[in-house]
């Protein structure tokens, strides 16, 4: 049996013999025509990344300028652009009211967070979350422009959605002529002609 | 800066060596391809010469990978035999160096041959072979152990090169 190091000197002579000299000068000239391919590649990816960020930060800008960015970042956008004497406007700023000190993106989130069943639907009827401005004229949205809504199809000559007639009378179940449908309102020629009835 | 020459110079020989041992059809030729690639890419290439040396018989490495594959695509005449000696064949020019070494080197599972000739024709690094071949440190280990001792029971006790 070979002793190990004999072995290994032997592999290792391997590598000693040199290459011909014809080989060598055939393998220089094949070297000398190679183009570098590395550097052009690198150029073309710095331009697309160069671009994509441009276009990045442009969209970001506009966004901002428009008021369009979530409210954390949008105040960011306002207190860092303010300095380089751009003005762009601050977030929304939302209500706190009833957030237990929490704060929250918008009233939907709240909403969401809270626990299934009472919970949920009382914080549905809170102002947590909601556009500060919004809050500040509850009453009227809530109480007036919705009696507004309710009597304005009346005004028109119209029959509001519900299940009575003008004259009270039950659409579909006082009159046997005319399928139950409590999804549909009268029209407003029916209307006219059921109020001129004696 | 290192260039495509320098790397040639220093790496040439031993690169030759390993493509013969590999008994690929025509070694200078690969030797070629596996210099052409260096030319392109040594614009990418930072380290020292042990990382250079590793990066090289990479890429030689692949290319006996990708030889072998075009290799077996074709039609064999008889599948099973070992790769004949080109020496005892007859067929093109003798080996130049320590025929008898070769001829036992072609005994060697293709792992083997593979640690071996990285091991101490390349000249790389456990380390290094492990990461070129895709292998764990353990595996390399085991894979050298069992190729030394399988050439030394092939070849005879003080036998040099002839």
């Amino acid at each position: 049996v070979a002793p190990e190091d004999d072995l290994i000197a032997r592999l290792q002579s391997l590598a000693a013999e040199p290459v011909a000299d014809e080989v060598a000068a055939h393998h220089f000239s094949l070297m000398d025509g190679a183009a570098p391919a590395a550097p052009r590649r690198r150029m073309r990816s710095m331009v697309a990344g160069g671009t994509l960020v441009a276009a990045m930060l442009a969209g970001t800008g506009i966004a901002a300028a428009a008021g369009n960015l979530p409210n954390p970042a949008q105040d960011a956008a306002h207190t860092v652009l303010s300095k380089v004497g751009v003005d762009v406007p601050r977030g929304t700023a939302r209500s706190t009211d009833g957030c237990d000190g929490k704060t929250y993106a918008n009233h939907g989130q709240f909403v969401r967070s809270q626990p299934k069943g009472a919970a949920r639907d009382a914080a549905a009827k809170s102002n947590c979350g909601k556009p500060v401005a919004s809050t500040d004229n509850t009453d009227k949205t809530d109480s007036g422009d919705k009696a507004d809504d309710q009597t304005s199809p009346t005004a028109k000559g119209q029959t509001p959605n519900t299940d009575k007639g003008p004259n009270g009378q039950d659409n579909g179940a006082s009159n046997p002529n005319k399928p139950a449908n409590p999804g549909k309102s009268t029209t407003a020629r029916e209307a006219k002609k059921a109020a001129h009835k004696p | 800066l290192l260039s495509a020459g320098d790397a040639y110079k220093a790496l040439a020989p031993p690169v030759l060596a390993y493509l013969r041992a590999q008994r690929v059809d025509d070694p200078e030729d690969l030797l070629g391809e596996v210099f052409l690639q260096v030319a392109r890419d040594i614009g990418r290439f930072s380290g020292d010469a042990a990382a250079l040396r590793r990066w090289v018989f990479a890429i030689a490495h692949n290319r006996v990978l990708d030889w072998r594959r075009r290799q077996s695509r074709r039609p064999q005449v008889s599948a099973g035999t070992p790769l004949p000696d080109r020496a005892s064949a007859g067929g093109g020019p003798p080996d130049p160096v320590d025929p008898a070494l070769l001829a036992a080197l072609d005994s060697l599972t293709p792992d083997q041959r593979e640690v071996v000739l990285l091991r101490f024709v390349a000249d790389l690094s456990l380390e290094d072979v492990a990461k070129v071949t895709k292998r764990n440190v353990g595996a390399v280990k085991a894979l050298q152990h069992r190729g030394l001792e399988n050439l030394g029971r092939i070849l005879p006790a003080g036998g040099g090169a002839l």
